[in-house]
Order: C-alpha cells, then structure tokens, then sequence
C-alpha cells in the first residue's frame, strides 16, 4: 500500500544502534513477507521508535536485575509503573499536547493513527510483561497507559471535528436566508451553501481523511453533520433571528430536507438519525405551512430557546 | 547479606531512576519531532527491521500480514 503525498524518511535512526540489543523482545524476521517498495506505513516515525525504546527500555532494566531473583516482584512492579509513566506522561500526554498546535486535517489524522498503533502495544506490552516477569506468579499486568491513549484518541478525533467544524462555518456566513420573506419557496432545491458545505464535508472526508479506520471517520463525519445540525437548529431556537416568517421556515425545512435524504444516500447506520431531530422539528413547515398555525405562532414569536416542544 | 541486599535494591532504585530520566527525553524529543507523515521505508532491510521492533495487530489491514501485500 503506497499513498500519494507520503514522505520519504532517512533511515538514519535504523543505522544509529538503535536496535542494538533488542533481539530478545523483537519478532523473528523470518515470519515477514517483503513487499515492494517504496511502501508507506501506516505510522510515522515516531511509532516505531518509541516501540524501540520501549524494548531497550524494558531490557535494560532486567539486565540490572538479574542476579538478585527474591526481589523480581518489587522489580516487576517498579518496571511496570515506569513504563505507564513513560508512556502517559511522555508520549500520551506530549500528544494531547502537540494536538493544540496543530491544524493540518492529514497531520491530525496520522495522529489518530500512531494512537490507535500505541493501543495496540500496550495491549501487547500487557502480555509481555507477563513472559517476562522474574517470578512465574499468576495474573495478569494491566497498563493505565491504554485509557490515556484512549482519551489522546478521542481527544485528536475532536480537534479533527472541531476544524471541520470552523470551516463549515464559513459556508453558514454565506447562508442568505431572509427571515421575513413572503413568498413561498418556489421549487424544492436545497440552498446552493448547503449543498457546497456537504461536498466540502464528503470532499474531506474521501481525501485527507482517508487513511483513517471507519469506525474514527465515522466518529468525524457524525461529529460533523452534528455540528451542521446544530447550526440549523439554532436558526430556530436562538434568540436571533428575533422574527421568522412561515415562508422562511419553509426553506429551512426544504434543507432539512435534502440533507435528510442525501445522509439517507449515504447507507450508513452510524450517521443515520444525525438529522432526525431537526427534520421533526422543521418538517410540520414544509407539509402544512400555509394551512396550519405556524410553528412561530405556537411559540409566540418564534420557538422556544433549545428543543421546543411544537 | 541484608546489608548487600539493601545495597543492591538501593542502587536499584537510584539505576531505575536514570533510565527513567534518560528515557523521558528520548521520548519526549522523538514525539515533540515526528513530521506526522507516513514513514516510508526503501528497501527490505528497513521493512524489516521497523515491523520487527513495531507492534502490529494480530489481524486487519494492519496486520504484518498485510502490510506485506
């Protein structure tokens, strides 16, 4: 698997011994296959490396300790509190730190990726440790450091929302809905901002984001329309627009609408009731706005500040 | 004997911290300096020795498995 856009690493750390001494953690080369090459890896660099330090890490602390075996569970423990030190306070949390300064949708993602690598070697380190341990005893070790990567997981996949989100923003400056309109929307066609803010969402999530699991770009896609539908919602429940006609309401629905039916198109379990909620509330407009009491009218003015019951 | 003991798990102690101290800033520098791209290797030599340090799912697209495809 090559991609487009990878960057072609020096090999330098593979030559500084910094595999020195690692073979007795490391997995025979004989049960890998070679691909061709050049190949990008899912991870960046700083996956592996932190995987070789934590080896030497982990051996150079038994090598001490051999000699003195009635004291290998006061080692074991010792080693293991390290290890969770190093890798919550030096890798999770320089992480979460990192994230702050970071903007860039690719960046972010190839974050969410290293992380998801790192819950997979403190799984594996769980298991290792066990082998490893002086004292044959019973149990298992359990690493606090997977719950850290989880929220740094969590954590990398929101700043990814929440600068979709900003951008998506910018296509609700450019929304021209006039509020007080009289005149009934005249064909069914979604507003022209919504419908390039959801080619920029689909444009994003198809391209930049592509290297990321389904279950995270699920997370973001949600994360997304949710802050979409929020947008929209609060057309109706924030305290402006102060007046909005039943012909306004009535393109608001329209729009509600068709993002109903393109998430519809989308066949995504995950992301299907994303609009529910704003579709009941604005879809009475559409059906019956010339002939029922209005939904402002209900609401004396305009709808109730957040979920209004009408 | 106690006496040896006591000395060793002090010298213990005071090793594990230096290795803790010496692998904070190993860690701390290769996070606070990855590019966030995807690592690239050239040949079959750097395959192998990045997927036999890294941790990989057993199973899945990331799998040694397939990564090899």
């Amino acid at each position: 698997m090559e991609r487009r856009g990878a960057v072609k690493v020096s090999n330098d750390w593979l030559m500084t011994g910094r595999l020195r001494s690692c073979s007795k953690l490391t997995v025979p080369c004989g049960l890998i296959h070679s691909p061709g090459f050049p190949l990008a890896l899912p991870f960046s660099q700083t996956y592996p490396l932190c995987c070789i330090d934590i080896r030497s890490f982990t051996e150079q602390y038994y090598q001490f300790s051999e000699g003195f075996a009635e004291h290998h569970r006061d080692i074991d423990d010792v080693l293991r509190k390290a290890l969770d030190n190093l890798l919550i306070k030096q890798v999770s949390e320089n992480i979460q730190r990192r994230l702050q300064m970071i903007n860039n949708l690719s960046q972010l993602s190839q974050i969410v990726v290293n992380v998801l690598f790192f819950q997979t070697a403190c799984s594996d380190l769980e298991t290792l440790l066990v082998t490893l341990r002086a004292t044959q005893r019973g149990g298992t070790i359990h690493l606090d450091s997977l719950a850290s990567f989880q929220q740094t997981l969590k954590l990398t996949q929101d700043r990814i929302v929440a600068n979709i989100s900003h951008k998506m923003d910018s296509f609700f400056e450019e929304a021209e809905y006039q509020w007080t309109i009289s005149n009934a929307p005249g064909a069914d066609e979604a507003s022209g901002y919504l419908m390039d803010l959801i080619d920029f969402l689909s444009t994003v999530m198809m391209s930049v984001l592509i290297q990321l699991p389904e279950f995270s770009k699920d997370y973001v896609y949600r994360g997304a329309l949710a802050h979409c539908s929020m947008v929209l919602m609060s057309y109706l429940t924030d305290a402006q627009p102060r007046m909005i006609s039943d012909q306004a309401l009535a393109y608001i629905a329209i729009d509600v609408r068709w993002l109903q039916s393109h998430i519809t198109n989308l066949n995504n379990p995950h992301l299907a009731d994303v609009f529910t909620e704003l579709d009941q509330v604005s879809f009475p407009c559409l059906l019956h706005w010339s002939h029922m009491p209005s939904l402002t009218s209900f609401c004396g003015g305009r709808l109730a500040p957040r979920r209004c019951a009408c | 004997m106690s006496q040896l003991t006591n000395l060793l798990l002090t010298l213990f102690e005071r090793y594990s911290q230096l290795l803790q101290r010496k692998f904070s800033s190993d860690f701390e520098s290769i996070v606070l300096g990855d590019d966030h791209q995807s690592m690239v290797v050239n040949d079959d030599e750097e395959y192998q020795k990045v997927v036999s340090v890294s941790w990989l799912p057993p199973s899945g697209e990331w799998s040694a498995a397939e990564l090899s495809k």
